[in-house]
């Protein structure tokens, strides 16, 4: 048994440096039953997690902005340790692009998208946002779950966009081939395997495919626990070097490549 | 370390569009890396298993040499007489060491009503071989009614989803011969620590979902759950022991 394998089997800190690119706060239609931050950073604690970055559940529907003040809150309770995605529900242009705006100025690290709204990711809403971000090199977390109208927005955008970071989240919950393909085509586009199950085999798959440069974990907590999407990427067929890429590696640069 | 036995696991079976078969000593192999000691096992992916009598004496076999890998064969009511009946289903299992009973309602066109399971049903409550039941096979409100229907036989169920707790912690306060797998798919954020808080660590089991899934994440959920040891032990391995030991030969 490798070290790493020893230490997560044991429950021990991991002792390697992580970062969470997926997380959530707040309340959701089903029971969660730890809702407060302080349990985010105690799990982080645990496995010796630097960052999580989040949005609120919010980010699904129209209270997004009530959203986007909670997990402000929770950079303040946290600095450092929690970073935030501005939330978006895109009413207007120019209430998306105050949005932005004032969030970035707050210290926001980059955007979270979901179409549980049932409006496409190319709504002429949410230019303004795509436009600020790729002037500020800043990563977009997508909610995709393999649909194909997913893949041609996301599309549209990452070819208009081309400084974005463009995080596919939930990459390979189905359709990895289509996943691998995508990110071939598209340089800017990185895959976030947060799932709740974990597929065997799918990082391995991943990492011939398009290399472990372009892959990157997330959690999904408060939905999921930290450790067991943890364990995905502990368990995995693939070398200490290509597991420290996926789970710091490449989020550190998606960080430092943001220009404030 | 807290010492493991899954209640979720197996091999030699595949699915639609699947060339790989996953076979023993890839299972042995995968409990040899995260250190699981014991695991119940049934022939997964189980969707082109569709002769059970073949699936159980393959399942049998594979089981035979080992004491790492206990079995968990098929049963259905042998309503039709096309089975062999259940009290050899049942004989069967005993002299191979099963650890439990797998019944798959929706896959084997079976229902879990008095007029058509009596019989198989009144054995494995006889002989106190757990009932192995998987979501995807029994909605949760008919596997309540089922449980209850037979209070001092256990009842196991898997493949639970992480979006469940609202009914998890009524469903095991309520009727104290289900046990719940943690198996893949149940995730949720503190959500092992509630259960524990609130229904105690006793109905709970480890599962890894192997083939199918890393088993490393089920590990990892448990080992750094933040309840205490003994609780770890017992959905470690402890509760699953209990369960094996109660079996009547
Ligand atoms: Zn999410």
């Amino acid at each position: 048994m490798n070290a790493l394998l020893q230490k997560a089997r044991e429950g021990n800190p991991l002792g390697i440096d992580m970062i969470d690119i997926h997380g959530h706060i707040g309340r959701y239609a089903f029971a969660i039953p730890t809702l407060n931050v302080k349990s985010i950073v105690d799990s982080m604690n645990k496995l010796g997690i630097q960052k999580t970055i989040c949005s609120h559940m919010h980010c699904m529907g129209q209270n997004a902005e009530n959203g986007n003040e909670e997990v402000y809150k929770a950079i303040q309770a946290y600095p450092g340790r929690i970073e935030g995605y501005i939330s978006i529900y895109p009413f207007s242009r120019e209430h998306v692009e105050i949005v932005v705006k004032k969030w970035l100025k707050a210290g926001f690290v980059g955007i979270k998208l979901h179409n549980a709204n049932g409006l496409p990711y190319t709504h002429p809403h949410l230019e303004p946002a795509y436009k600020i971000a790729n002037q500020r090199y800043l990563p977009i977390l997508f909610h995709t779950w393999g649909d194909e109208k997913e893949f041609e927005e996301i599309e549209e955008i990452s070819s208009s966009y081309q400084n974005l970071s463009i995080l596919m989240a939930h990459s390979g919950a189905c359709k990895k081939e289509k996943y691998a393909e995508f990110a071939l085509k598209h340089q800017n586009v990185y895959l976030d395997v947060t799932f709740s199950s974990a597929p065997a085999g799918l990082l391995e798959y991943f990492t011939e495919r398009i290399g472990a440069q372009r892959i990157v974990w997330g959690s999904d907590v408060y939905f999921l626990n930290q450790a067991q999407q943890l364990g995905k990427v502990v368990g995995c067929n693939l070398s200490q070097q290509e597991k420290s890429l996926i789970l710091y590696n490449n989020a550190r640069q998606l960080l430092d490549r943001i220009q404030r | 370390m807290i010492p493991l036995f899954d209640v979720q696991n197996g091999f030699a079976g595949t699915t639609k569009g699947e060339i790989t078969v996953t076979r023993r000593e890839n299972c042995l192999r995968q409990m040899d890396k995260c250190q699981i000691e014991k695991s119940l096992v049934r022939i997964v992916p189980d969707k082109l298993e569709l002769d059970i009598v073949y699936s159980n004496l393959k399942l049998y076999e594979n089981c035979a040499h080992t004491d790492r890998l206990v079995p968990c064969p098929i049963m259905v009511p042998n309503t039709a007489n096309d089975i062999g009946t259940e009290e050899h289903q049942v004989e069967q299992a005993l002299e191979n060491g099963a650890g439990a009973a797998c019944l798959r309602f929706a896959t084997d066109h079976w229902l879990p009503e008095e007029w058509v399971d009596k019989k198989l049903l009144d054995l494995l409550n006889h002989y106190q071989l757990p009932a192995f039941i998987q979501s995807t096979n029994l909605p949760l409100e008919k596997f309540a009614e089922l449980a209850a229907r037979f209070p001092d036989l256990a009842f196991i169920y898997a493949n639970a989803g992480y979006r469940d707790q609202r009914l998890f912690i009524p469903l095991l306060k309520n009727f104290k011969n289900i046990y719940l797998s943690l198996g893949t798919r149940y995730t949720v954020h503190g959500g092992i620590e509630q259960l524990v808080t609130l229904v105690g660590p006793q109905q709970l089991l480890f599962g890894s979902g192997l083939p199918s899934s890393e088993p490393m994440s089920a590990i990892m959920q448990l080992v750094y759950s933040e309840i205490d040891e003994e609780s770890k032990r017992l959905i470690g391995a402890g509760n699953l022991n209990n369960l094996i030991k109660r079996i009547r030969s």
